[in-house]
């Protein structure tokens, strides 16, 4: 198993470490000779009006959002799975509770409208 | 030899089919393919008749696909070469000015896609194999080991710089990463050609054919157009994080190939006896990841999610309005896709009742999950597309609106790395889909015949290579079938529009992937 975990993180370090040293060579390969035009951000042939770190859809927030409540339950129950075949009825009854729950919520936000795209 | 052992089989089969209670765990076990209900009644019999029924079952199925596969094939067939021309292609063939290779194109044009998706998939094979008959990297294994379990080993003078056992770890972790990247960036270099191969194809043209035979050095000279152009960074950019982007993303593509399993004809590190019991014909073949983790099937979860932070950084980073929307709406895709694919994990894990990936694929050799957990197959498919921004779902680069999504400042390496990172990741969902759903190397059950004279006319060591050269055939062209299937869709099918996308990944596959989770649950715990 330490053997295991070894090669894990050299195998992160070394793909992550491949994709900076292939940078690296060609970024350092060819000069960059920069002006003004090149340097500047694309957008359809004109100068850019202003900064885009500006606000943006609320949309994008909310599905942030709601994901992380979803991903919280899905992380709940990973655990779950391993020993749902030799836990007592009762322990099943919560978990089944603890879906139904979240049912109605989910319920919910699809009757409230915010899962909806306009 | 041959007389007796088929003699012993068919008692053990006539054995088991007098016993009930097999019968009545025998639906469940097969149909949901539920280790835990095989493991509670752990007799002999019992799996004796699982695996043939389950072969019988197994071959009706692949019957009716096969006869599925030959219709649709003749339907495209009539459509390909018959409609769009009024003339026909035999027409085409003798009377207009082609040269050979377009008639080889009309003539054979599964031919060609086949020769080289094989080529392709075959790439990871060899580089994987010549690691497991060279061994080299258990062998370093062995010996760090050996030298550090035993207390004796600290005296043993070192002889040479590579006698040194923590060099021999380090060597070995190298060899086997650079295999690893060596085969994936060849493979990816010839998905590309393959997808402008079938472009072409589908829309009546050769696609590249002048760099080499084929085409087949088009996608080394694009590599290495890309390699020597000049990188640019925008003057308004966060230089940090617009670095960082395309190197997340091509990190995390490599990095996720240390789960995927392959299989193995040495076996020496680890002992597979637990799962070959369930086998009848001995076909069972063992496999091997580069690491096998207990929690594979979360951590493949892990380094599908870690995915959009590529993107986001790219897109964030380059401070332009196209890559900010591009990389806005390709954040939510993938999470909002995220939770129903984090849904058929749970599903797959509980019938499994574990997370490792060999659990899953052992748990496969009598009926495969795409049969038995069909509907979860299917989410899991789309959910892969979207995760991949692939057609229908590849609204990130809609170039009539975004021009080209989150990487449109990018250039040179930095472009390329993206690109790679992507198209990594769709051999990767392939890899993935086969050894979740499509029961990774197992042949199909018509073979089993085979595998039983052979059993019976050879030595073990003998029988057991063979069946090895037939699994890895049988990986192999599942895997390059799901590739052409996934890239097949970009050419026949239109885009989402985007409120589209997001209400089908909340209001459809959601709720119906809760449900299948509900339904599973219960079935499994009742």
């Amino acid at each position: 198993m330490i053997f295991e975990f070894f090669f894990l993180i050299f195998f992160i370090f070394a793909s992550f470490g491949l994709a900076l040293v292939l940078f690296l060579i060609t970024y350092n390969l060819k000069p960059s000779v920069s002006d003004a035009e090149k340097a500047s951000i694309y957008e359809c042939g004109f100068t850019p009006l202003s900064s885009t770190r500006q606000r943006f859809d609320i949309k994008f927030y909310l599905v942030a959002i709601l994901f992380i409540i979803f991903d919280i339950e899905i992380a709940f129950l990973f655990p779950w799975t391993l020993v749902a075949t030799e836990v007592s009825a009762v322990v099943n009854f919560w978990v089944f509770l603890f879906l139904v729950l979240l049912t109605v919520g989910f319920y919910y936000e699809w009757v409230s409208g915010s899962l909806k795209w306009h | 030899m041959f007389w007796e052992k088929f003699k012993t089989i068919v008692k053990k089969i006539y054995l088991s089919l007098t016993d009930k209670e097999a019968w009545l765990a025998l639906f469940f076990s097969v149909y949901f393919n539920i280790s835990k209900l095989r493991n509670k009644i752990s007799n002999i019999k019992f799996d004796v008749i699982t695996d043939t029924l389950g072969r019988y079952i197994k071959l009706y199925l692949y019957v009716t696909f096969t006869l599925y596969f030959i219709f649709s094939l003749e339907t495209a067939f009539w459509i390909f070469f018959l409609g769009p021309t009024s003339n026909g292609w035999v027409y085409d063939i003798l009377c207009a000015n082609n040269d050979i290779e377009t008639i080889l194109n009309m003539l054979g044009f599964g031919l060609v896609l086949k020769a080289l998706g094989c080529l392709l998939a075959l790439l990871f094979f060899i580089s994987r194999f010549i690691s497991l008959v060279c061994s080299f990297g258990e062998y370093c294994f062995w010996k760090f080991f050996g030298f550090s379990t035993e207390t004796q080993a600290l005296e043993l003078p070192v002889e040479s710089f590579f006698d040194n056992p923590q060099v021999l770890l380090l060597l070995s972790f190298l060899w086997n990463f650079l295999l690893t990247v060596v085969g994936i960036l060849l493979a990816t270099a010839l998905l590309t050609l393959l997808e402008r191969k079938i472009m072409a194809s589908v829309q009546r043209r050769r696609g590249p054919n002048v760099v080499g035979f084929f085409g087949l050095l088009q996608p080394f000279a694009d590599g290495l157009k890309l390699a020597i152009k000049e990188t640019t960074v925008p003057k308004l950019a966060t230089k940090t994080l617009f670095v960082l982007g395309p190197i997340i993303s091509f990190g995390l593509a490599v990095f996720g190939w240390v789960l995927i399993p392959f299989p193995t004809w040495l076996h020496s590190t680890k002992d597979y006896t637990y799962y070959s019991s369930f086998s009848f014909f001995n076909q069972t073949v063992p496999g091997s990841s580069a690491i096998d983790l207990e929690v594979g099937l979360l951590f493949l979860f892990v380094v599908v999610a870690l995915h959009v932070y590529g993107v986001l950084f790219g897109g964030w980073g380059s401070n332009s309005r196209y890559a900010l929307l591009g990389a806005l709406r390709a954040t939510a895709q993938s999470i909002s896709y995220e939770l129903v694919m984090g849904f058929t994990l749970l599903i797959l894990a509980l019938c499994h009742g574990g997370f490792s990936l060999l659990v899953i694929i052992y748990d496969q050799s009598v009926v495969w999950n795409m049969f038995s957990l069909l509907p979860v197959f299917l989410i899991f498919y789309v959910c892969a597309l979207a995760e991949l921004n692939r057609t229908p779902f590849d609204l990130v680069e809609a170039e009539g609106e975004l021009v080209a999504g989150y990487n449109v400042e990018y250039s040179a390496m930095m472009f390329a790395l993206y690109f790679l990172g992507e198209y990594i990741s769709i051999i990767f969902s392939a890899f993935t889909m086969v050894t979740l759903f499509l029961g990774a190397w197992f042949f199909p059950s018509f073979f089993s015949l085979i595998t039983f004279v052979f059993s019976c006319l050879f030595s073990n060591t003998i029988f057991s290579f063979i069946i090895f050269l037939f699994s890895v055939l049988a990986f192999v062209l599942k895997i390059t079938v799901v590739i052409i299937s996934s890239l097949m869709i970009r050419f026949v099918l239109p885009r989402y529009r985007y409120d589209q996308l997001m209400n089908i990944g909340w209001l459809v596959f959601l709720p119906i992937s809760l449900f299948f989770l509900i339904f599973y649950a219960n079935i499994v715990l009742f």
